[in-house]
């Protein structure tokens, strides 16, 4: 190849390429069956979104508004409730998914036994297959002011005065609905068990032995060597986690959805609950999917933001 | 010179029991161990109370009383029995969709160069920056447009379109790693490319397969907005939304509703025990997804 004259190459690749083609045009018919089912309920809802973003729209006539549903949403009075919430459900549940599953991956994997290590995996794993309806109806049950367990053990500690109906007290609901992981389909109090702990385990398990061994041998203790050999190497898992929360807070309302439809009031409204009840209730679809445009906006400008922020100094070090 | 020797054969006759504490990670047990039970305290109670009657249940939530109300079991199965063959149906449905259309795509990806491919590509992988959230609304136009209200298939088809873009994404990394020698030397014999693909390709992927299998698996059994806004019968209805219903039945009395939950958990905790190290690692591999 190397010792062909630049011309030859010039002339044969053209043939070449439609040689390949004439070969290996069967190979569009391995694609196509992926890509009707993609254009038809990816592509076509994507643009149908943006487009609609701009109309009056209730599922069937389109009445041209131009930037009107946007201007709409400036004085929309329950997003601007759902505001503060999401902020706070977003903020719980960075929280917690920086701490405590990190805390416990860190000493699972500082555990002497591979055995342990595996037992307590896990275990903590067994929760993320229950079906995340399931844990969100239990925890319901848990709040339930009359016969949930907290509240009864509250009383029977005597702290009576502190029970509630934790879901239908607006000054508490959004935290309790923090408290089981926020919108989405995060795992409840300990906040231990989940897909964080597994994601931090990787990393850890992913530091080169011979590192950790050196630290030893320089008498290095836990927590010098947490903050400064362990969290370092497994900056990538931390960075994942922190915009996987963010992003999935910022979206989601199953769990609102299920348990308070927002109320009591506003007090538990999300963007994402305001937009469902505006299409699915009140048939405002070209409005939902403005809030649907925003919501992706800000969802890709903070996905862009942090993994520039939070590139790592040292090059070809990514994850 | 006495008091060192001393001291030293004083610390080392001390040495075994503190090291042997160290040695044992006590304070490390300590902790995961208090978390493992307050993870599972929910789910002990609804254990335990999936056995009472409403008297039992006034009585403590904490521990099994006897006789145990296994009738619970019957009058939720009835219900939820139903909702669990819906979830099935549609979940190994999408699975295999999935597997079929992705893998499809994925080898060709992976294999071939033609026109456009980079473009093409381009275009799938996008596809992960889209939240549902944008796309729910039409979507649902669309497929009410489509007379697929109220029908399984109206979950299935936009199931499997949502989940083949990051099983193309995981299936093509792997195929790309395939040694060449294996497909030249099939060539060379005349085999197609659909002889390829399903001869060598697809056996050589099992381990990424499992990983595809369990991260639509777990996506599928949970899904809950788009089932809600699609099906309106309750004989349809899938696990999370038929129990999302189901507690308005037995809004009083918890035993059957517990029961239910309890049944309703079973298939998945099932698939776990089975495949728990490919669970494992689907749902890592899955979480990486937006």
């Amino acid at each position: 190849m190397t010792t062909l004259p630049i011309a030859s190459i010039a002339e044969t690749t053209p043939m070449r390429a439609r040689a390949r083609i004439g070969k290996v045009w069967p190979v569009y018919l391995f694609i196509v069956p992926a890509f009707v089912l993609l254009c038809l309920f990816c592509y076509y809802p994507f643009f149908s979104a943006f487009y609609h973003s701009l109309f009056d729209w209730d599922g069937v006539n389109t009445r041209f508004v131009g930037l009107g549903n946007f201007q709409a949403m400036l004085g929309d009075e329950v997003l601007a409730a759902s505001l503060p919430n999401i902020a706070i459900l977003t903020a719980m549940g960075v929280f917690f998914a920086m701490t405590l599953p990190l805390l416990a991956a860190e000493i699972i994997f500082n555990l002497r036994s591979q055995i342990s290590q595996s037992v307590y995996r896990y275990l903590f794993t067994i929760p993320l297959v229950l079906p995340w309806v399931v844990t969100v109806l239990v925890w319901r049950f848990l709040y339930d002011p009359i016969d949930g367990p907290i509240n009864s053990i509250l009383n029977a500690i005597g702290l009576g005065q502190f029970a509630r109906a934790w879901l239908a007290d607006p000054t508490v609901a959004i935290y309790a609905i923090g408290m089981l992981g926020g919108g989405g389909t995060g795992v409840g109090f300990p906040f231990v068990a989940g897909l964080n702990l597994l994601i931090y385990l990787a990393g850890l398990n992913s530091i080169s032995r011979e590192v950790i061994d050196a630290s030893r041998l320089d008498g290095v203790n836990a927590l010098q060597r947490f903050f400064m050999i362990d969290l370092p190497l497994i900056r990538g898992q931390v960075r994942t986690i922190l915009v996987l929360t963010i992003i999935t807070q910022i979206q989601a309302f199953q769990t609102i959805i299920l348990l308070t439809r927002g109320g009591p009031g506003y007090s538990t409204m999300v963007p994402g609950m305001a937009m469902y009840q505006n299409a699915f209730e009140f048939g405002r679809m070209g409005y939902a999917s403005a809030i649907g445009v925003v919501l992706f906006v800000v969802m890709i400008i903070i996905t862009v933001v942090s993994l520039n922020r939070l590139r790592s100094p040292v090059e070809g070090d990514e994850s | 010179m006495t008091t060192a020797n001393l001291s030293v054969t004083t610390t080392r006759a001390k040495r075994p029991l503190p090291e042997l504490l160290a040695q044992a990670d006590l304070g490390k047990h300590a902790f995961l161990l208090i978390a493992v039970v307050l993870t599972y305290a929910p789910f002990w109670i609804m254990f335990t109370v999936s056995f009472k009657d409403q008297a039992q249940f006034y009585h403590s939530v904490w521990e099994l009383d006897f006789p145990m109300h296994f009738e619970n079991y019957e009058s939720a199965s009835a219900v939820v029995g139903r909702y669990i063959a819906n979830s099935v149906f549609v979940t190994v449905a999408t699975i295999i969709g999935t597997i079929v259309f992705s893998s499809l795509a994925a080898f060709a990806f992976a294999r071939y160069r033609f026109p456009a491919k980079r473009l093409l590509f381009w275009m799938i992988i996008s596809l992960l920056m889209v939240p549902s959230i944008l796309t729910m609304v039409p979507a649902f136009v669309l497929v009410r447009q489509m007379g697929l209200m109220n029908s399984h298939w109206g979950l299935i088809l936009p199931g499997i379109a949502g989940h083949q873009v990051f099983a193309i994404f995981l299936l093509r990394g792997y195929m790309a790693s395939l040694p060449e020698e294996l497909f030249e030397a099939a060539r060379i014999d005349g085999a197609s490319i659909f002889h390829c693909y399903f001869h060598i390709a697809l056996p050589l992927s099992r381990p990424i397969l499992s990983v595809v299998v369990i991260t639509t698996l777990l996506g599928s059994w949970n899904d809950f907005v788009w089932p809600l806004l699609i099906i309106n019968s309750d004989s349809l209805r899938t696990v999370p939304i038929g129990l999302a219903f189901f507690q308005t039945q037995f809004s009083t009395n918890h035993g059957p509703l517990m029961a239910g939950y309890v049944l309703s958990s079973l298939p998945l905790l099932l698939v776990f025990v089975l495949t728990s190290r490919e669970f494992i690692r689907g749902l890592t591999a899955g979480a990486v997804k937006f």
